[in-house]
């Protein structure tokens, strides 16, 4: 049966189509055109909206019956191996959730944030372009192929299709994937929380929060997800009301006023304790509670912005597009495209949808459904991330972002400077948006969560409450974002805990023991010891680190997409469906050139605020003459970022010898497939009785 | 069991609020108990199942347990 349920009424739905597509066309134009004058946020929804219908319904149409040959009559493996656990045929829709819960995360709402300071429009194509014949695409296909062999691992699925040197270098790739990601996102609230009473105190809170929930599901009412889930929700709340309470007194602020340095090494420990406890007690009642916190948060902010309607007052394109912006150095390519990594097209989602979601499919059809549009929903709340960015006054955004290298640290400094790049803005706005928002100061507080929390609650406080709630909005904001994050810092490092006994289990066997405590803490210890490293370097970075760390991020993220997409595109030869090959090999080759050529300028260019090498060697030509250069303050300060300099280049280096050796493994690969005259892949079910060869 | 109100948005409702409920529950890893059981006592009718308690335990310690994607959720 074909599963394109064509419309009852061709006319009508041709009509439907045209309409879909003449305004989402009319909305981009409106959008790409308008000049001079604000725009209101709506049009980007529409556009977006609208061209996210026309693409699920043509383009990932075409992939699932031309390209790819989805064929209902083939048992899936949760038919197959139906075990009411691991395997259980699964409701699109319910399925839809879990898939979209995994792949959302602090990737899409930070990404269009810092790369707003090149205007909204540079990023809002990309993100539309990106996500329709890149993300979206590697998502569904890679979970066609995860599907087709039993739900197997990324990892798994390049040894047995590329080679066991390709699945070697890939699992390493992951790892130093994991780490950037663990670094950049804990700087992240690093960023949020430093001299934040408030926001230290409600994110501190959170964990006796945790912990009663972990007590109550395990002793009061185990199973219990939803009460668990409220009374943790309220106590959240009560966090947040408290918090406030906290930042106006005189003698409990200054408990919960840190520096980046402290928090930074108390969330370094918090990560250790946290991955080697029982996961009861802490890592699983925060996870059930920041996972229906971003869901809720994700949908108070989509109908927050259709019913507030902000305008839009960041031009849409800005002078930063040449490379010099405050926000993160580079020109718009390759850096646009690095920066906003998530939401376009994202390497991540690549381990989900070879995760636990092939398990679960219950027709093959409905993959579309799953991997193309849970990636369509994803690139939606990056799109809202940058609208809620995009809402600020520019030079509020500015002073946000910019380091105090750059603009000073008082507000009339900041003021002063920002104007005289074009955004004026005079020092009291900068106090007032502090104020607003329950902070002593606004200024360089980099990292994307604080600019998005106060885009979010100027939204939200015009949809509930008014100026009076901003404050509260602003913390919710900070804490829903800090609390996911918290989540991903010690549910990766426990991940990155099994890679590492996995990867040293090759040459040490005894690391390989998960049950062994001292080879569990020897592998955590690695792993924090590892991401802790990148965070320290980066909390004490004057020029801000996230200025350092993100594109790091990015590059490593669209690197693991590529990687994911040679192999897509490597499956497809060995089908014998080599006649569609472009669908997977155009985005391929696009993010291949994205990330060399970051790379490549990441380590050669010759501006050190882009270059590592060359700051590097900017700052050992000041010691050689015995000079400081700021940031450093003495001579063992300049050693110090020169080391960083260098372990930064060489991470670079890694991750372009990644991209490289898996180019030359796919290119092989593909070579091979196409000497033998027959299909070379081998899918689980294939030998099935009853069921039809797969049509070439 | 009978039915007391037995019309069709009723039943599309109590429809809906189970999908609801198994949506949450799978977002955060759990699967439906209820299928589970009816698994069991369909294929291995010889097998006692797990009870609630027990599986979500189990359900919860896969989650985060060993291996390279447990637990794994995206950036």
């Amino acid at each position: 049966m074909s599963y394109a349920q064509a419309g009852k009424n061709p006319a009508l739905s041709w009509l439907v189509w045209l309409t879909i597509s003449a305004l989402g066309a009319f909305s981009l134009g409106t959008v790409a055109l308008n000049r001079g004058e604000t725009i209101n946020a709506l049009w980007l929804v529409t556009a977006s909206v609208c061209v996210y219908l026309v693409a699920y319904r043509f383009y990932s149409k075409f992939i699932a019956e031309k390209a790819l040959g989805l064929d209902d009559s083939r048992p899936t493996p949760a038919v197959r191996r139906n075990d009411g656990l691991d395997y259980v045929p699964t409701d699109k829709w319910v399925l839809f959730g879990h898939h979209f819960a995994a792949i959302a995360g602090a990737g899409p709402l930070v990404g269009p944030v810092l790369a707003a300071q090149m205007g909204y429009l540079p990023g809002m194509l990309w993100l539309l372009v990106g996500v329709v014949f890149a993300g979206a695409v590697q998502d569904f296909v890679i979970l066609f192929i995860s599907t087709r062999r039993d739900g197997r691992s990324l990892g798994d699925l390049i040894r047995t299709e590329m080679g066991a040197t390709a699945g070697i270098i890939a699992q390493f790739g992951v790892l130093a994937i994991m780490i950037i990601l663990l670094a950049v996102l804990a700087l992240v609230v690093v960023k949020a929380l430093a001299g934040s009473p408030w926001g230290t105190f409600t994110v501190l809170s959170t964990l006796p929060t945790a912990m009663l929930m972990g007590l109550y599901n395990r002793y009061l009412r185990p199973g219990r997800i939803g009460e668990m889930s409220a009374i943790g929700f309220v106590l959240l709340m009560a966090g947040i009301f408290f918090g406030q309470t906290i930042s106006h007194s005189e003698t409990l602020a200054p408990l919960f006023t840190y520096k980046g340095e402290t928090l930074a090494l108390m969330l370094i420990a918090y990560g250790f304790i946290a991955s080697v406890l029982p996961v009861w007690i802490l890592l699983a009642p925060r996870d059930y509670l920041s996972t229906f916190l971003k869901i809720g948060t994700i949908c108070a902010l989509a109908i927050g912005i259709a019913f507030v309607q902000p305008n839009l007052k960041m031009p849409a394109v800005s002078q930063f597009i040449d490379g010099t912006g405050p926000v993160f150095k580079g020109a718009l390519f390759p850096f646009l495209f690095i920066t906003i990594a998530c939401g376009a097209v994202s390497g991540f989602h690549a381990l989900i949808a070879s995760g636990t979601t092939p398990k679960m499919i219950m027709r093959e059809s409905e993959m579309r459904f799953i991997g193309y549009g849970a990636m369509l929903a994803e690139s939606f709340v990056a799109v809202m991330a940058l609208i809620a960015a995009s809402v600020l006054d520019p030079g509020v955004y500015f002073a946000m972002n910019s380091a105090p290298g750059l603009i000073g640290t008082t507000a009339a400094q900041a003021a002063t400077t920002i104007s005289t790049w074009g955004f004026v803005i005079t020092p009291d706005m900068l106090t007032e948006t502090a104020k607003s928002v329950g902070e002593a100061t606004i200024l360089s507080r980099a990292g994307g969560a604080p600019t998005l929390a106060v885009g979010m609650a100027q939204i939200l406080s015009g949809f509930v409450g008014g100026s009076g709630m901003t404050a509260f909005w602003y913390h919710f904001a900070i804490l829903f974002e800090a609390l996911f994050i918290l989540t991903t810092v010690d549910a990766g490092t426990r991940v990155a805990r099994f890679m590492i006994q996995d990867l040293l289990g090759n040459f040490v066997p005894a690391m390989a023991r998960t049950q062994s405590w001292a080879a569990n803490l020897l592998a955590t210890g690695l792993a924090v010891a590892c991401w802790g490293y990148f965070l320290y370097q980066g909390v004490i970075d004057p020029l801000g680190g996230i200025n350092t760390l993100w594109p790091l991020f990015g590059i490593s993220n669209q690197m693991l997409a590529a990687i994911a997409l040679i192999l897509c595109t490597a499956v497809l030869f060995k089908m014998k469906r080599q006649r569609y090959a472009a669908i997977t090999l155009t985005p391929t080759i696009w993010l291949i050139i994205c990330t060399l050529t970051a790379g490549w300028q990441k380590l050669f260019h010759s501006d050190p605020a882009i270059g590592f090498l060359s700051h590097a060697a900017k700052f050992s030509e000041a010691v050689a003459g015995g000079k400081v250069l700021a940031p450093a303050k003495t001579l063992e300060e300049m050693q110090r970022v020169i080391v960083n300099d260098y372990v930064d280049a060489g991470l670079t280096a890694i991750f372009i010898f990644v991209v490289l050796a898996m180019m030359v493994a796919g290119v092989a690969t593909i070579r091979k497939a196409m000497a033998n005259p027959n299909k070379t892949t081998r899918e689980t079910g294939d030998d099935l009785p009853g069921l039809q060869p797969v049509k070439a | 069991m009978t039915c007391l109100d037995c019309s069709p948005s009723r039943l599309k409702l109590g429809a809906f609020a189970r999908k609801f409920r198994q949506t949450v529950n799978l977002m955060v890893g759990q699967p439906d108990y209820e299928n589970y059981v009816a698994h069991t006592a369909r294929v291995h009718p010889d097998q006692t199942p797990m009870t609630a308690t027990e599986f979500f335990r189990n359900r919860e310690d896969r989650r985060f347990g060993v291996g390279n994607n447990a637990g794994f959720r995206c950036c």
